[in-house]
């Protein structure tokens, strides 16, 4: 009688076993396509975050903010005139 | 007996051969590449930076529509000729052909949408200038060494490359039949760390300035070429640095090899008048002369051995102080000078300037005309050398030497890259400075300037009201023994305000032809650029 336990459970176990073993293994194949996927979308954000870098520096280039400035008839200051404003003496009564 | 043979024939004779074929399947190994490293303006705006690009490759077998409908879509696209591709896709017995290096994302998205089959990219780098060729010489360029890999050259690219290119990483690992990692199997890593970022101290707006400035002086005055630098004198940081001609570092393989090397830091010439600074400097500082120290020879040609010094003008002024010398820029005078200095001393004096050796800037391509050696100068030497001639010079060795007067005796080391920034990490470059003169010898030098740029040659072109230390440089051309006749180099060095400088500058000018004074061409060049850079420095009228 306690032999036939001891066999069940054995059995019980071996089933136990072989069925987390297929579960584990699935379980971690699939984590490997979920990893393919995670650095897919890794390297598209990258790559989506470098062509925004990119576009930011090429839109804040002073080369052409200047020629921009020019075409909206911007211009260099000319003839700028200092005015001296002259130090206040004996200000207080 | 056949079926233990043949387990023994594939297990034990072929079984090292079929593993190996075995693991060929599922092991996958791959190199992932280390980004290059930015190169960044003083305010974090960048002047090289690094971006995606794609390679275009035409898998032939999976070519569905004929080469030449394919070249005729592809070609305008690329903006090549057809006859440039055509070839390539009719090639006959090859399965993978590259096409096109360094397609923009822009583009390939163009080429996608065309819906070609067979057509396809990957993945690789290429280097950005938002600014174009701005600092072209300066920056220097990525180019390709033998085996096909990215390496810079020249200038800052070249100087910093192993800190740019940072190092490659690798990863094995078994996968399967998709190629998805298998986790559990063997899987090695070694992270690619990309390239360290460099933080200059160029400021865009300077660079700008100064090569637009630069290159309407060399036309206007007929040179040949010509350079500025314009550095913090207190610090040595250089601000900008440009040089005309020069290169397009996105097309750099169009150009003449001669156009790479920076001529600021590579290219040395005679720098006549403007030398007279340091030579007057040296003295002031060794008490060999005071501001108010008589020339007793200044009335007429000196003779030196067999040769006769004269000045520049023909003009002599007898009795002239110190503070004449420097504002007529009398050869004779500094002749007067160096004499009463002694070669010895002059030449110690050079050396602790910096003279006839490389500045150590942090840019590829330096170089340095060392001086004569010490004890070997005669009388003539030392007396052409008083006034900058017979010593050769770059114009950073200059620069820097001037900026030691105009820091209170105090010479920086020029310098460029203030931060190398990696990831989480960053490393703050510290400025270099030594003491060449006292500092009351630089202050009575820096008034001799002040009189020279207010009351000199230069007066017409100077910014009234500006304080302004100054000093013309025309020099003569040595050629083959003999100096040209023709032609000169036009510098002019300055600083402003003359009190805690705000900025140095120098501008050479190779053989300008409208005139052969400096004074005339190279000086008024540089207030050009000084009106835009009082305003932008925010330096305002002394009264």
């Amino acid at each position: 009688m306690i032999k036939e336990y001891k066999e069940l459970i054995f059995t019980c176990l071996l089933i136990v076993l072989v069925i987390a073993n297929v579960f584990f293994t699935v379980s971690v194949s699939a984590s490997g396509a979920e990893l393919t996927n995670i650095e897919k979308t890794q390297s598209t954000l990258l790559s989506n975050n470098q062509e925004l870098t990119d576009k930011i520096a090429n839109e804040s280039s002073l080369s052409i903010i200047g020629e921009k400035a020019e075409s909206f008839g911007f211009s260099k200051p000319e003839n700028i005139v200092y005015v001296q404003v002259p130090e206040p003496v004996a200000k207080l009564p | 007996m056949l079926l233990g043979y043949k387990l023994f024939f594939w297990q034990v004779i072929h079984g090292e051969d079929l593993s190996n074929s075995a693991r060929g399947q599922y092991q996958v190994g791959q190199v992932m590449e280390a980004p290059r490293g930015n190169i960044l303006a003083f305010d974090g705006s960048p002047l090289a930076a690094r971006r995606d690009a794609w390679l275009l490759f035409a898998e032939t077998p999976n070519l569905k529509e004929k080469p030449e409908k394919i070249a005729e879509k592809l070609a305008p696209i690329l903006e090549i000729e057809i006859s440039d591709i055509l070839p390539l896709l009719s090639k006959k017995g090859s399965v993978w052909l590259p096409l096109a290096h360094k397609v923009s994302t822009d583009i390939k998205g163009n080429i996608q949408s065309l819906g070609f089959s067979g057509l396809g990219f990957e993945r690789e780098e290429d280097r950005y200038y938002p600014e174009a060729s701005s600092a072209a010489q300066l920056l220097g360029f990525v180019g390709k060494n033998e085996e096909g890999g990215n390496v810079g050259y020249f200038g800052l690219e070249g100087y910093y490359d192993l800190t740019l290119s940072g190092k490659k990483g690798y990863r094995e690992g078994d996968s399967d039949a998709k190629g998805a990692p298998i986790l559990l199997g063997n899987f090695k890593e070694s992270s690619a760390l990309r390239g360290v970022d460099l933080i200059t101290t160029i400021d865009k707006t300077v660079q700008l300035t100064i090569e637009k400035k630069l290159k309407e002086g060399i036309e206007k005055y007929g040179a040949i070429g010509g350079s500025v630098v314009v550095m913090d004198p207190i610090s040595g940081k250089v601000l900008g640095m440009a040089s005309h001609p020069s290169f397009d570092p996105k097309r750099y393989n169009e150009y003449n090899d001669a156009l790479f090397k920076n001529p600021v830091i590579s290219d040395t010439f005679e720098p006549g008048s403007i030398f007279k600074v340091l030579i007057m400097a040296s003295a002031l500082d060794a008490e060999a002369v005071k501001p108010d120290t008589i020339c007793d020879i200044c009335s007429g040609p000196l003779k030196v051995d067999k040769y006769e010094i004269e000045t520049w003008d023909s003009k002599y002024y007898p009795d002239s102080t110190m503070i004449d010398i420097i504002l007529h820029s009398d050869n004779v005078g500094m002749a007067f000078v160096g004499g009463k200095l002694g070669a010895d001393t002059l030449y110690d004096y050079l050396d602790k300037f910096g003279i006839g050796r490389e500045t150590g800037i942090d840019l590829q391509g330096e170089v340095s005309v060392p001086l004569r050696k010490k004890g070997t100068w005669n009388i003539v030497d030392l007396a052409t050398a008083s006034f900058g001639q017979g010593v050769s010079v770059t114009s950073v060795e200059m620069i820097r030497a001037v900026a030691g007067v105009a820091n209170d005796g105090m010479m920086p080391t020029p310098y460029v890259v203030s931060v190398l920034k990696g990831d989480g990490w960053e490393e703050v470059i510290q400025p270099k400075v030594e003491r060449v003169v006292s500092q009351k010898a630089a202050e009575e030098m820096t008034a001799m300037m002040v009189n020279a740029a207010k009351n000199g040659e230069s007066k017409w072109t100077s910014l009234r009201g500006y304080s302004v230390a100054g000093k013309t440089g025309t020099a003569q051309i040595p050629i083959a023994g003999h100096y040209d006749p023709k032609s000169t180099n036009a510098s002019f060095v300055g600083f402003s305000p003359a009190q805690n400088p705000k900025f140095i500058m120098l501008v050479t000018l190779n053989k300008p032809q409208s005139s052969q004074w400096a004074s005339e061409t190279a000086a008024p060049l540089w207030y050009s650029i000084a009106k835009d850079l009082f305003l932008y420095f925010g330096i305002q009228p002394e009264n």
